[in-house]
């Protein structure tokens, strides 16, 4: 319905799940993902054509096309609004995700509707694995709501952000190689006591390293599963600890 | 001529500073019955043999920190950060650290395991 001195960006609700500005960041989202799958395309081929080998460019751009698509998903979900925000703003603060890309359940809107908030900096990347996990919802692969994900959704939005730039740093630390007392600093030993030293520093533990991704191939579910960063948990006030992301998925 | 001269001797003793401070060094160690020999070639990166077998590439950092250790004295530790291609998958944890100093004859991964420089 539209009625007179409304702003531009808060009409036109015609039952496609963005609304306003999103609906301008979905649109301009989904045609930068297909003209970079197009590109990746377009330079596999001329590599192909001479004989090169074209590495992984078919799959990313195969993860690209596959972006689009969770956008058009989320358009077609009549039952959610999608939303993009920022997460170094107010709004992430005040749910206490400040600076950590998510996407979660924002309430309802004025229509009864769930709202599906994706939380993202400015990197492409990191909007490309938050829109993967918001086409995820819409197709019911996983819940953002209730937070119900797992770790084949999430290896396939770290294929996702990859997919833009080819290139992944993340850090890792293989929980089955240390002594949890030892890297959270936890016990008397010289390791535990300097490890906590750095943690309440906020510095990672002397174990942790960075892991490169360089071929998608590499984004498995051992990469995922190894994924940390430090943090209190959300405890106001808490003593920071080494936080393996995803250790409750399976 | 003279100054492309004074230029090469000058660039040569550069040359020569950067390779004195750069020397790569060896640290040997063993975890869970494999021999593990760090290599590190310059200030940036170098390589681990693991059982002589594999050859692992990786970029480093020595990163500085100050910390309060349990006497409530602030220790200066040098922790290693490595960075290593994922293709590689890791079955031993790469935590070294030294206290106090760089480049010392031991370097600490935890209290039972060191590796020793060669």
């Amino acid at each position: 319905m539209f009625t007179a001195n409304n702003p531009v960006y808060n009409i036109e609700v015609d039952g496609r799940y963005f609304e306003g500005k999103d609906k301008r960041r979905a649109k301009r989202m989904e045609r930068r993902a297909t003209r970079r799958a197009k590109k990746l395309n377009k330079k596999a081929d001329k590599l192909a054509s001479k004989g090169k080998s074209v590495g992984d460019l078919r799959e990313r751009a195969g993860e690209l096309t596959q972006s689009a698509q969770d956008i058009k998903d989320m358009r077609g979900d009549k039952s959610t609004q999608y939303r993009y925000a920022n997460s170094n703003g107010k709004e992430a603060k005040n749910l206490g995700i400040k600076g950590q890309p998510a996407t979660v359940g924002t309430g309802t809107n004025d229509k009864g509707d769930n709202v599906v908030t994706m939380f993202t900096s400015s990197n492409v990347g990191q909007k490309l694995h938050e829109t993967r996990h918001g086409g995820q919802h819409s197709r019911g692969e996983i819940n953002a709501i209730n937070q119900t994900s797992s770790i084949s959704a999430e290896v396939s939005a770290y294929r996702a952000q990859y997919s833009w730039s080819g290139s992944l740093s993340a850090r890792t630390l293989d929980m089955s190689t240390v002594n949890i007392q030892d890297i959270q600093g936890l016990s008397n030993s010289i390791t535990s006591q300097l490890n906590r030293g750095l943690l309440d520093l906020g510095n990672y533990p002397s174990g942790v390293q960075t892991t490169n991704i360089t071929n998608i191939s590499q984004i498995t579910r051992s990469f995922v599963n190894n994924l940390v960063e430090v943090g209190n948990g959300g405890i106001q006030g808490g003593r920071n600890y080494l936080l393996w992301i995803y250790k409750l998925l399976k | 001529m003279k100054t492309l001269l004074k230029y090469s001797i000058f660039s040569l003793f550069i040359f020569y500073g950067c390779s004195a401070i750069y020397n790569s060094s060896v640290y040997k160690g063993n975890y869970k019955g494999k021999d593990i020999i760090i290599n590190f070639e310059d200030a940036k990166k170098g390589f681990m043999l693991v059982d002589t077998k594999d050859s692992i590439p990786f970029n480093y950092k020595i990163e500085k920190n100050k910390i309060d250790n349990v006497s409530s004295k602030k220790v200066i530790t040098y922790v290693y950060r490595f960075t290593i291609d994922a293709d590689y998958d890791l079955d031993f944890p790469l935590s070294l650290y030294e206290i106090g100093q760089k480049r010392g004859s031991v370097l600490q991964v935890n209290d039972s395991l060191t590796f020793v420089r060669q």
